[in-house]
């Protein structure tokens, strides 16, 4: 299996783990704990996920005016895609980059590699526990309001929910991978402070997060189509509102999401054993 | 337990230029140093033992715990934990050492003490029942009770070192590796975390590798000291035979009112003198601060000055690698291989 992490996965679950402290259990209640601690915030969280979806709303009645669809969307879906898209990109958003970076820059990496876990799989499970309280906490509550406040349709087949689940379990590890990777750069670079502000606006562009790719000239979608950005939230909330037909084309776009993940956790793998051979070697 | 044989690790360091015309031209033509981090260490610790690792700061203490958590690969030599070699075989290594830095902390920030431990309980994947009677065992010892619920934040230094030692022995290791960690303690912190250290010593048989840039931490603690320089060991002997030679030699400053003309000293060496201020080096042994000053007191008033200020410098391991390197120890066990030179 190329992935570290889902070979750890699989490998947790297969372990007996009878009166043991799990790893998995206990590292995913410190991602849940990590968020809990900020529980201040959650108010102003969820403020201002309603204006955030409230403003591009408004934007998108404003790009349709009169136009009852474009490029095959209808308004009404387009609606359902921002206000979809930005409740999920709050949930996956984490500090997994500045995290892993300072620990790499301050040497702390030193304590966490002469631990009995692999590296980027307790990372993962703490990732994953922020992710979900965050979820839990916010994103499903403001979904809940915003769907019976909006009047949001939702998909009738319980197979486009299964799809939508299942894609965004994808996107989250795509999400999560990238992060990983771009953290990890900080082997090499002191501080990748300025490559994490700029992939925020690139992973919005190329991934069509705020701009969905329907609205991008045909020849640049189809490139966009065949990079992992796409798969973090796009082909998710596409899924959500039937733009990605269940059939033939999910199955591609699922397919397509797995592929770029098992080649991200393939890559990082590789990229952590070279930078940890350097520390290695090297030192510092 | 632990043995290390002709252990060595050399670092490649860039030498950054200086001013721009100096840093594009490194860019071109890096310019490489080596370092010497370690440099052709030997020794064995055996089970039970506390053996103290003193050294000025850049000595390669640090260097040699990396080495020995399998952090680091040597560049030459080698390097056997408990029968694992670390670098080759870190995970099996893991569960044998605890580690404790003294500038880092391995609990987490935002967490409740309790939760932290919780978290690394898991990764060790501790049965439930032992996880708690070797958490139950140590938070008694150190008498941390009350503060298991903080988060780690709140907590003052003294009392987040105790919570490192407990993190680092949850897993029962054999074997526990102290990089300074009474660095910036009081007294009272550093008494309890030195004898907490002498309990698991004596109850649990921990094999225990105390580092130190402090004389006087490693003397309470550890019968055996090794002290390093430069990367080499330059003294590996008994905690007497250090005592005895470098221990004793304390040094008194003395602030006179007024400006000192000529001083007679009783006892010891004026070793430095300042406008008002003189240091005289004395034995321990041989006079005690007390007669000193009064001899000094009435001296003084005599010749019509007063005594402003008084205190009493500790014997700092820089001085004492710095005699060791002009005079030799006397009676030490042992001078590996006896090359004392610098650099």
């Amino acid at each position: 299996m190329p992935g570290s992490i889902v070979a750890d996965v699989a490998a947790g679950a297969l372990r007996p783990r009878m009166g043991r402290l799990s790893q998995a259990h206990t590292l995913l209640k410190l991602g849940l704990q990590t968020q809990l601690a900020y529980r201040e915030e959650l108010v102003s969280q969820w403020v201002s996920i309603a204006v955030e979806v409230i403003v591009f709303r408004q934007l998108w009645r404003a790009l349709y005016g009169a136009r009852e669809s474009y490029a095959g969307v209808t308004l009404a879906q387009a609606l359902t895609y921002i206000t979809v898209t930005i409740v999920v990109t709050r949930f996956f958003s984490t500090w997994l980059v500045e995290d892993v970076n300072s620990q790499i820059r301050d040497g702390d990496i030193a304590l966490a590699l002469a631990r009995p876990i692999s590296y980027g799989y307790s990372w993962f499970l703490r990732v994953a526990g922020e992710a979900l309280a965050s979820l839990v906490l916010v994103s499903l509550p403001v979904a809940v309001v915003l769907g019976l406040v909006l009047k949001l349709p939702l998909p009738s087949s319980p197979v486009v929910w299964v799809a939508f689940v299942g894609s965004l379990v994808l996107g989250f590890l795509t999400s999560f991978y990238i992060d990983y990777l771009i953290a990890l750069s900080a082997f090499w670079l002191t501080d990748v402070g300025g490559f994490y502000w700029s992939k925020g606006g690139i992973i919005s562009i190329l991934g069509g997060t705020y701009l969905p790719l329907w609205v991008f000239p045909p020849a640049v979608a189809q490139v966009l189509l065949w990079l992992p950005f796409r798969g973090i939230c796009y082909t998710p909330v596409a899924i959500f509102i039937g733009e990605i037909a269940i059939g033939a084309q999910a199955v591609q776009a699922l397919g397509l999401q797995l592929a770029w993940v098992l080649v991200l956790a393939w890559l990082s793998r590789r990229i952590f054993r070279a930078g940890v051979g350097k520390v290695v070697v090297q030192g510092g | 337990m632990i043995r290390l044989d002709h252990l060595s690790k050399h670092f490649r360091v860039t030498q950054p230029g200086c001013g721009v015309r100096g840093k594009l031209r490194r860019l071109i033509a890096p310019e490489h140093r080596l370092i010497r981090a370690v440099d052709d260490v030997t020794f064995d610790i055996t089970p039970g033992e506390i053996v103290g690792y003193l050294g000025p700061n850049g000595a390669g203490k640090s260097t040699t715990i990396k080495l020995l958590t399998g952090v680091l690969l040597p560049t030459a030599g080698s390097v056997e934990v408990n029968g694992l070699v670390p670098f080759r075989q870190r995970t099996a290594n893991a569960y044998n050492i605890g580690v404790v830095y003294g500038q880092r902390t391995q609990l987490w920030w935002d967490l409740p003490l309790a939760d932290s431990f919780e978290v690394l309980g898991a990764m060790y994947r501790l049965p439930k029942a032992r996880y708690r009677a070797t958490l139950d065992m140590l938070v008694s010892l150190l008498e941390m009770q009350d503060i298991l619920d903080q988060p780690v934040r709140k907590l003052s230094l003294g009392q987040r070192m105790k919570g490192d030692l407990v993190a680092a022995l949850l897993h029962e290791p054999p074997l526990l590796y102290l990089d300074e960690p009474t660095i910036g303690l009081d007294v009272v912190a550093k008494d309890t975390v030195l004898q907490f250290l002498q309990a698991l010593n004596a109850e649990k048989g921990t094999t225990i590798l105390f580092t130190s840039h402090n004389l006087s931490d490693v003397e309470r603690l550890c019968p055996r000291i090794v002290i390093l320089d430069h990367g080499k060991v330059i003294l590996d002997a008994t905690r007497e035979t250090i005592l005895a030679r470098f221990g004793q030699q304390r040094r008194l400053v003395v602030e006179f009112q007024g400006m000192v003309q000529r001083l007679d000293v009783p006892f010891g060496d004026i070793v430095q003198q300042e406008a008002n201020k003189v240091w005289i080096a004395f034995n321990r042994d041989e006079v005690s601060a007390f007669d000193l000053i009064g001899a000094l007191g009435q001296g003084a008033q005599a010749a019509g000055n007063g005594i402003k200020d008084i205190s009493i410098e500790e014997p700092h391991i820089e001085s004492i690698v710095g005699q060791i390197y002009q005079h030799g120890v006397p009676g030490a066990v042992e001078v590996s291989d006896a090359r004392i030179d610098r650099g």
